[in-house]
């Protein structure tokens, strides 16, 4: 097999686009901890978001002759990852709604000491829970800016928003992040 | 109050825009002045330090999975051979099923008739049309 580790993503693309499965099983390669990161900020790390993250790739190879390449193929990625996270809120909140399920409330969270080995595991839990407490307006705005390390520029290109939105979301849910996450820091 | 509340977003907005110098000076100077204010920066920083340093990852063997779907995609659905596979399923099961109630039609009738004559399957009359004149005569000779 050919090593084509060593092209840029729009000649993988190109050669995904001739039929090499091969080029895009390296994107996915390339890619999945950036999509991994938007689905799972999004989603909870939890059933159901590595699904999304397989169909945020395949809805991309799907749709690979729209590539132009105009956007960098990571920034795509997160577009169809942040849209498709959104479609499955939009869903797990019908079924919310239907089978009345009750989230479960942080406020009795049991954090383990800094030393102890679980506290790793422990943080980890309690970011993924503050980060679903956020409306998911203002989750998309922090995994992208915070959890992917875009620009603040870049986010509002991402998400098709003005400039103005994304710092007031950024600002909001800095302030409830801060305030759930009291314990850590 | 009020002007808390404002240098207190200015911190925040400090973090991912670039401020007016004027909003600048004005935001360096009261850090200086206010430990409160140098306080909620640090826990400003070590929040966003936080969260941008969660590790998210999909379990092992997702690339396979990706590759499985992308197969699948480029292969139609009659092609494949699950799909054959699952046809075949599906049709063992009503093939079953209809051989299973075939064999209960037969016995039923068998019970029923005690004998399994074309008639009684079919559920005809056992008359012909010969045998229904004859029937008639006997009857007129009656």
């Amino acid at each position: 097999m050919e090593d084509l580790t060593g092209l840029a993503d729009l000649e993988l693309v190109k050669l995904v686009d001739e039929g090499n499965d091969h080029a895009f099983s390296l994107i996915v390669s390339r890619y999945e901890g950036q999509v991994a990161r938007t689905v799972k900020g999004m989603l909870g790390d939890r059933d159901g978001s590595e699904d999304v993250g397989q169909e945020t790739f395949i809805r991309f190879y799907r749709s690979l002759k729209n590539y132009r390449g105009e956007a960098s193929l990571g920034t795509y990625l997160s577009r169809i990852a942040i849209n498709l996270s959104l479609n499955e809120l939009n869903k797990r909140k019908k079924s919310f709604l239907f089978f009345s399920k009750k989230e479960d409330d942080n406020s009795s969270f049991d954090l383990a000491h800094p030393d102890d080995e679980s506290y790793r595991a422990d943080s980890k839990e309690l970011v993924d829970k503050a980060l679903q407490k956020l409306e998911p307006e203002q989750r998309m705005v922090v995994v992208l800016r915070l959890l992917q390390g875009y620009s603040t520029k870049e986010t509002a290109e991402i998400l098709d928003l003005p400039i103005g939105t994304v710092l007031s979301r950024l600002s909001r849910a800095q302030k409830k992040l801060k305030e759930i996450l009291t314990p850590l820091i | 109050m009020m002007i808390k509340d404002e240098i207190n977003n200015l911190l925040l907005r400090s973090f991912d825009e670039d401020l007016k110098p004027e909003e600048n000076d004005w935001l360096e100077k009261e850090l200086a002045d206010s430990s409160e204010l140098r306080e909620e920066k640090r826990k400003l920083v070590e929040m966003r330090k936080i969260v941008s340093s969660n590790q998210y990852s999909f379990s092992p063997g997702f690339r396979e999975k990706v590759m499985t779907k992308v197969y699948e995609e480029k292969v139609p659905l009659i092609l494949r051979p699950e799909f054959n596979r699952s046809l075949f399923t599906v049709f063992k099961r009503v093939a079953l099923t209809g051989v299973a109630a075939i064999v209960i039609l037969f016995l039923s009738i068998y019970l029923s008739d005690d004998s399994f004559t074309f008639n009684s399957l079919t559920g005809g009359d056992p008359y012909s049309d010969d045998n229904l004149v004859s029937y008639l005569l006997y009857e007129d000779l009656n």
